[in-house]
């Protein structure tokens, strides 16, 4: 899965977004994104008392004139962002329909690469697989692109991703943005679970769901067939018949309605894409929507 | 195809129906391991399990429709197997053509052909119209059954025997023959082809192996309301007086209106045809539903065979006659070949029994017949005549005029004139008692196990014993010599009596009274008058009970190819159909509900195979 998957078109239009934090929060270094962190900046913050030291630049003369008190302008500082990318590799990501996984590795990149692009801090975290440190600079996203093609994906053990998901939430050390990418084919009591570890972390998060074509429609009508679960190998003997299959798509729908009243309830940012939409669709339509992308 | 297989296999209509539950479960197997064996990995049963929970079991093999829908199929198959099976079992088909005399009658006054013509044809619809696997097997019903063609062949081989069957001059026989077919228990049906209703008893029917069949009679007769006339000659006998003064021919008038012709008697040439020029001819006119006897007066030669012919004018078209073949009748005046025996205190020449029987007789007085061996007593025709043994012989015999006081004569008889006779008994055939007078008789005693032929007012005249170690009669009057009016009756009677004592105890010998019709006797003539009565070999013969052909044995007095019911055209009811018009035979039912069955399957088939491509379609798509 290198960077050479997305076109040079597609990263071009890349280069042209920006991804916010829809709170501030404090950085590392200098950036984009304004901070909570008073200094230097364009943007007024407050106003101090003058202290020895203090550059008479910052001296507000107008409120002196008014008051005989002299008072320093304080500014919000201009810094970068953390952002840490939860993939998840579960097998129900990878297969059957490997148009998912790619996409959802995709989706990682990009959003990778606009960060990086904007000076921000990167970690990619694919739980259970994957946990490359805090990347910064032009060279993130190919890192996190060989990290990635580095996996061994036959050898990986399929355990429980969720719990190797609230694993990789204690290696979270500094505050900024979280995209978790999944499928969220589970229950929502892991859903909650996962969601509310990392919220503890104090992190403004968006959760992306990728869903394959199989995902919506598991099921084939008329058709006796013996499934089987890409992540656990069980098997079941199935028959589906039209009625079945719209009772299929109810409760489907039921987990999805689960999940938007969760994230919407919690202050998570939600949305679902699928490999048909396109990664430039993706980034232009709904985590613009989301807010995550301007 | 399907049925060839079944039927080279043997196989019943039950064996694939039978099979239906082993196919239905290897079906069922089919699906399961089907079911098994097409894998789809899914991403996750998160869902797909709690939908199982709620819809089903998961461990539950859930059969979709198209299981139950290919049940349906192959239950439609076997259905449509069994009823070929059926069908094709059922295919073992008698056809049974009437020959008899009627048969040959034209259609009807205005249309050509005859009603065998006819009746041919429709045989050979049928035919056509059973199925190509058929067995069928072809009989005619005149004289006797005769099966025409191989035993369980094709449909085309029982064309071609049916082809070849001619129509006979003879009576008919056919509740007999259908009897007889019914028994040997072959046939799953009978197809009968006549112009009459056979007269069937209900264990005619039922003796059948395979249980009850109800023969399909098919009638091909003319059509109701036509006329159908007929003058037939019913019977030719020698006139009283002798050989020498002519015959008497009787016509018989089957129609509704008068009938206007000639009565002629040709003699045989030298080249063995029958003369054109008649020796003798009259014209006749025969009353609607009359009988008439005409008298043929000229001089008749012992051993000549003479050829009595009607001829109907043919200037009334209405009036035509229908049936030909019942317009001649031959008369042979011939003693025969005689060996037997008379024991009598009598000479030959007191008797004068050797010109009407050619001196084949030999006569023993009572003391020359004792010295015979006791070899030459046994199973001889021998007439004991003016003497009576003083125990009834455990021998077939003849005892004529016993003398008064024996153990047999209760007393002398007072009246001449016979009250009573048995008609029916072959002993009296062709003996015409009414007219004869007894002076001089004897009350007999009746014995156990004797019955009465002849009676007068006093008691028997003449019994018979018919007990299993030999036939007995006793006759209470003098029967010899043969003269004067009653010479031939008297002959007659003798020979009768011969007959009668020495047949053997073969079944349908002349002996008993329940001599049924078409029933064969075997015998044998070096006369070859018989070749002028249709039997080329003299040798397989047919006694007819009813009025008309008596041949039999070594001799015969009067031979007439007629039948009176055959010749009684007008006489047949009208009869009901086998089934009725428009409804479709058993056994075509069968066979369209095998078809249906068939089409039926091929639906289902088509049906499926389109759900199939439509399942492959959403499969690829998906």
């Amino acid at each position: 899965v290198a960077i050479e998957s997305l076109s040079p078109e597609t990263l071009r239009q890349l280069e042209l977004l920006t991804i916010r934090a829809r709170r501030r929060f404090h950085g590392l270094g200098d950036g984009g994104h304004v901070s909570l962190r008073k200094g230097h900046g364009i943007e007024f913050a407050d106003y101090r008392s003058y202290e020895l030291g203090d550059d008479p630049r910052h001296i507000d003369w107008g409120v002196y004139a008014r008051s005989e008190r002299l008072y320093v302008k304080q500014f919000r500082e201009d810094q970068n962002l953390t952002a840490y990318l939860f993939l998840d590799s579960s097998a129900s990501m990878r297969n059957p329909d490997v148009q998912k996984w790619s996409y959802a590795t995709q989706a990682a990149q990009g959003l990778s690469y606009v960060l990086s692009m904007q000076q921000d801090r990167v970690a990619m975290m694919v739980p259970g697989v994957l946990t490359t440190p805090v990347m910064q600079g032009p060279k993130t996203v190919h890192r996190i692109s060989k990290c990635l093609m580095d996996v061994d994906w036959a050898a990986t053990q399929s355990e429980d991703f969720v719990l190797q998901f609230e694993r990789e939430c204690g290696r979270v050390t500094f505050p900024g943005i979280a995209v978790v990418i999944s499928d969220f084919l589970f229950g929502l009591d892991k859903v909650q679970a996962m969601f509310d570890r990392l919220r503890a972390k104090n992190l403004d998060i968006t959760a992306l769901q990728i869903l394959g074509g199989f995902d919506v429609n598991p099921l084939v009508v008329e058709e006796s067939f013996q499934a089987v679960d890409a992540e656990t190998g069980e098997q079941l003997d199935l028959c589906i018949d039209a009625n079945e299959q719209e009772r299929y798509q109810e409760l489907f729908q039921s987990h999805q309605r689960g999940l938007q009243e969760y994230f919407g309830a919690s202050g998570i940012s939600f949305t679902s894409s699928s490999p048909a939409d396109g990664i430039v669709s993706l980034f232009l339509n709904q985590l613009t929507q989301v807010g995550l992308v301007r | 195809m399907i049925g060839g297989i079944l039927a080279s296999m043997g196989v019943g209509w039950w064996l694939p129906l039978g099979l239906f539950p082993v196919f239905g479960f290897g079906l069922a197997l089919l699906y399961r391991n089907r079911s098994k064996g097409v894998r789809r990995v899914v991403p996750t049963f998160f869902l797909l399990r709690e939908f199982v929970t709620e819809a089903k079991s998961p461990s539950a093999i859930r059969l979709p429709w198209r299981f139950f829908l290919e049940l349906l199929i192959l239950l439609v198959l076997c259905c449509a197997a069994a009823g070929i099976a059926f069908d094709t079992k059922g295919k073992s088909v008698a056809i049974v053509l009437d020959t008899s005399l009627s048969m040959n009658a034209r259609k009807s006054v205005t249309q050509a052909g005859f009603v065998f013509d006819e009746a041919k044809k429709r045989a050979l619809e049928h035919i056509g119209e059973l199925d190509v696997l058929s067995q069928v097997t072809v009989f005619s019903s005149a004289p006797v059954l005769k099966q025409r063609s191989a035993e369980g062949g094709t449909p085309s081989e029982a064309k071609a025997a049916l082809a070849r069957i001619e129509a006979t001059v003879l009576g008919d026989s056919l509740s007999l023959a259908i009897g007889e077919i019914a028994q040997r228990g072959l046939y799953d049906r009978i197809l009968v082809f006549t112009d009459r209703q056979p007269e069937l008893t209900s264990a005619q029917v039922s003796l059948s192996p395979k249980g009850a069949i109800r023969p399909e009679v098919m009638t091909v007769r003319a059509p109701q309301g036509a006329s159908r006339s007929n003058v037939a000659l019913g019977g030719v006998s020698s006139s009283s007086g002798g050989e020498a003064k002519g015959l008497t021919a009787k016509l018989i008038s089957y129609s509704d209106s008068n009938s206007n012709g000639t009565v002629s008697v040709q003699t045989l040439s030298k080249s063995r045809v029958w003369n054109t020029t008649p020796m003798f001819s009259e014209r006749v006119k025969v009353e609607a539903g009359q009988q008439v006897d005409i008298k043929l007066s000229f001089a008749m030669d012992p051993g000549q065979p003479y050829r009595i012919v009607w001829d109907s004018d043919t200037s009334n078209p209405s009036a035509q006659d229908m049936l030909s073949q019942d317009d001649e009748a031959f008369f042979v005046f011939t003693s025969g070949d005689h060996d037997w025996k008379v024991v009598s205190a009598f000479s030959d020449k007191q008797l004068n029994l050797t010109k009407p029987f050619e001196g084949r007789v030999r006569f023993f007085t009572p003391d020359e017949f004792d010295a015979l061996a006791p070899s030459a007593k046994v199973d001889s025709k021998i007439v004991f005549h003016g003497l009576a043994p003083k125990e009834l012989p455990k021998t077939p015999y003849v005892i004529v005029n016993p003398p008064l006081g024996s153990a047999v004569v209760a007393s002398a008889a007072s009246s001449q004139i016979p009250v009573t006779w048995d008609s029916a008994h072959p002993l009296l055939s062709y003996v015409d008692i009414g007219a004869l007078k007894f002076p001089d008789a004897r009350v007999l005693t009746t014995h156990p196990g004797m019955e009465e032929i002849i009676g007068l007012p006093e008691g028997a005249l003449m019994v018979a014993s018919d007990a299993q170690m030999g036939r007995g009669i006793v006759v209470g009057f003098e029967l010899f010599p043969f003269e004067g009016a009653t010479a031939v009756t008297k002959s007659t009677l003798l020979l009768n009596m011969l007959k009668w004592v020495n047949a053997s105890a073969v079944p349908g010998s002349l002996g008993g009274n329940n001599l049924l019709v078409g029933q064969r006797i075997d015998g044998s003539s070096s006369n070859d008058a018989f070749r002028y009565l249709g039997f080329d070999d003299g040798k397989p013969l047919a006694t007819l009970t009813r009025g008309g052909l008596l041949t039999r044995g070594d001799e015969f007095k009067a031979v007439s190819l007629i039948n009176s019911v055959e010749s009684n055209l007008m006489a047949q009811p009208a009869l009901p159909r086998a089934y009725p018009t428009g409804q479709k035979r058993k056994t075509d039912d069968n066979r369209s509900l095998s078809w249906l069955f068939a089409f039926f399957a091929i639906g289902l088939l088509i049906f499926d195979a389109l759900m199939q491509l439509r399942s492959s379609l959403r499969r690829t798509a998906a």
